[in-house]
């Protein structure tokens, strides 16, 4: 690699060691780089920056953090708990169970992680400290569990990888469901062998009346995830229109069908997503300028010779990229990881024949664990702080949730059809 | 000076977020209109892309300025886990904050050579300048230029002497 790339890459660790907010830190190595090298005139940077995130599919970013704000707002956390809860009945360590399950379901609203755990969280965690389970157990749950956001769609990182890579954002969101069903399997698995190690209880008994009456409070939230991937796996809409769909449908149901839903409410929701929007939006931009740099710097050429003089093998490929990484996860937040990434091994992709896809999902699998490793795991720091824990009391429990991820991870990765079967299906 | 500039960062900071917010709905509404007129008119507008994604880019950069006032901007939060010392912390901060009004300057000047480079040109489906879109960068620059010099003049809080 050239010199350019080693100062590129020296700047922005040192920003990121200082704590820079990422976006700056992204802009400040660019700039250094250009003003050093002479590479190119700084309005190129400027360019590359708007270009970045000026695109219509990453409107769908604000649009579902939106819908899920409301959908929020609206009450439709509580109901889908409520369900949960109905169907999981007293099953030891049933709440952790419902916990796992709640996350599924609130993802497949919300499309981010962290958006999970403080919705899922605030509601739970409480919960699961009266009923005495461990609150480091509890925390590492609701963090990993909320992490799943990041593969079930509307999957922001999705969007996001969808959008660098020119990947079917469609399918992308249809490949994730069955990884994402197979992560909450795994963590339930996980919770159950530790509720029956400590004893923890189950919730209240399983009556059919309380099942019909928690289906029919939660249906119209049951509705969305049919509303988005039903749109989108019959070509009705975009992922960004789905997404605006999904608003539409959240006031309805908040409006008409709950009447829970208020005009201040709809006021703070939108600020609240402005402000939400844009700090990753302004971190795609910048990473596309850090990605431009990379590129014009031929570092994923030179990632693909080295890595195709080393091996033939496209399954060894893909551990070590799942290695590293694991690695960029520990220490960085997903999405520049993924929009600096993705740019950059598209070509080993391509040379190894490995579908971009297949390879989207295990990325956002990566940055799921990643976002539950200390000390910069963004979905367990929520989770700990919601559940006041620190992230030291969670290590023990979360070993064995990261280990169930991580085994669900290579079972993906050595079988890719359970990844492909159904965007496959989706013409 | 200092209290003058953080007074007017948080008014800023309120204004940008009522902008911002007001933004993130008109892009819903234009999305859901685009929709509507497709399956109910049968037509689509010839906006339908560029619009909402001119209003996009202005409501990310303007959204931003908020993330710097309520310091909502994602870092990695390394920092305390190898500096114990507050003082020290708090010099890395002022340090931080200097470096990124120094980029946000130097991003910012060539965003508005940009933008006037680009004002003769229009935009196909909306007939306007090509320049409007670029000069949302420069406007954000030096509206987080003045966040962040109202965050480094600012005194420390709780800068206790060091042990």
């Amino acid at each position: 690699m050239s010199i350019g790339v080693w100062v590129l890459m020296g700047v922005f660790t040192i920003t990121v060691l200082i704590d820079m907010p990422i976006v700056f830190g992204l802009v400040l190595s660019c700039l250094a780089y250009l003003i050093i090298f002479d590479a190119a005139p700084l309005m190129v940077a400027a360019q590359q920056y708007v270009a970045g995130l000026d695109s219509f599919t990453l409107l769908a970013i604000p649009l579902f953090i939106l819908a899920a704000q409301l959908m929020n707002g609206a009450g439709l956390t509580q109901r889908i708990v409520r369900l949960c809860a109905a169907i999981v009945g007293d099953v030891k360590g049933g709440l952790g169970i419902v916990a796992v399950l709640a996350c599924l379901m609130f993802g497949a609203l919300s499309g981010s992680g962290v958006a999970d755990v403080v919705a899922i969280g605030s509601l739970l965690l409480p919960a699961m400290a009266k009923a005495g389970y461990d609150r480091g157990f509890s925390a590492a749950l609701i963090g990993s569990a909320g992490a799943t956001a990041t593969i079930i769609p509307p999957s922001i990182v999705l969007i996001i990888y969808g959008t660098i890579t020119d990947t079917s954002v469609g399918k992308l969101f249809l490949a994730g469901i069955i990884p994402g069903i197979l992560l909450g399997l795994s963590l339930i698995v996980v919770t159950l062998w530790q509720a029956r190690k400590h004893g923890w209880a189950g919730g209240v008994p399983f009556s059919w009346p309380e099942l019909r009456a928690a289906s029919i409070g939660a249906l119209p939230a049951l509705m969305v995830p049919v509303l988005i991937i039903g749109g989108i796996r019959f070509g009705v809409f975009t992922a960004t229109e789905a997404a605006s769909s999904a608003i539409v449908y959240a006031l309805l149901v908040g409006l008409f069908w709950y009447r829970s839903l208020t005009l201040r409410g709809i006021w703070e929701s939108l600020k609240s997503t402005a402000e939400g929007s844009a700090s990753i939006l302004l971190i795609i931009g910048a990473s596309a300028l850090f990605a431009w740099v990379l590129i014009s710097e031929q570092v994923p050429q030179a990632l693909a010779a080295m890595l195709t003089a080393w091996t033939d093998s496209r399954t060894t490929v893909l551990l070590l990229l799942t290695v590293v990484l694991l690695l960029l996860g520990t220490f960085m937040e997903a999405i520049p990881v993924i929009i600096i990434v993705a740019p950059v091994v598209m070509p080993v992709l391509a040379h190894y024949r490995i579908d971009p896809v297949h390879f989207g999902i295990l990325l956002s699998i990566n940055m799921a664990i990643g976002a539950n490793s200390p000390p910069v795991g963004v979905d367990l720091m929520a989770a700990c702080r919601i559940g006041g824990v620190t992230m030291m009391q969670t290590l023990r429990p979360l070993s064995w949730m990261m280990l169930a991820m991580t085994l669900v991870m290579l079972l993906l990765t050595f079988v890719p059809e359970l990844v492909l079967y159904l965007p496959r299906t989706m013409q | 000076m200092a209290a003058g500039l953080q007074v007017f960062a948080t008014r800023l900071a309120a204004v940008c977020k009522a902008v911002a917010g007001v933004a993130v709905a008109v892009q819903a509404g234009l999305i859901a209109y685009v929709v509507f007129a497709r399956f109910v008119l049968n037509t689509t507008p010839h906006w339908a892309e560029e619009l909402p994604r001119l209003v996009l880019v202005w409501s990310a950069f303007v959204g931003g300025v908020v993330c710097s006032v309520e310091r909502t901007h994602l870092m990695t939060g390394l920092l305390p886990f190898f500096v114990r010392s507050p003082r020290v912390l708090a010099a890395v901060e002022r340090l931080n904050h200097a470096l990124i009004v120094a980029g946000l300057a130097a991003l910012g000047w060539a965003g508005w050579q940009l933008a006037q480079l680009t004002m003769d040109q229009t935009l196909p489906a909306l007939a306007v300048s090509a320049g409007v879109v670029y000069l949302a960068l420069p406007v954000a620059c030096a509206l987080t230029i003045v966040v962040h010099l109202a965050q480094m003049l600012a005194p420390v809080p709780n800068a206790t002497p060091e042990a």
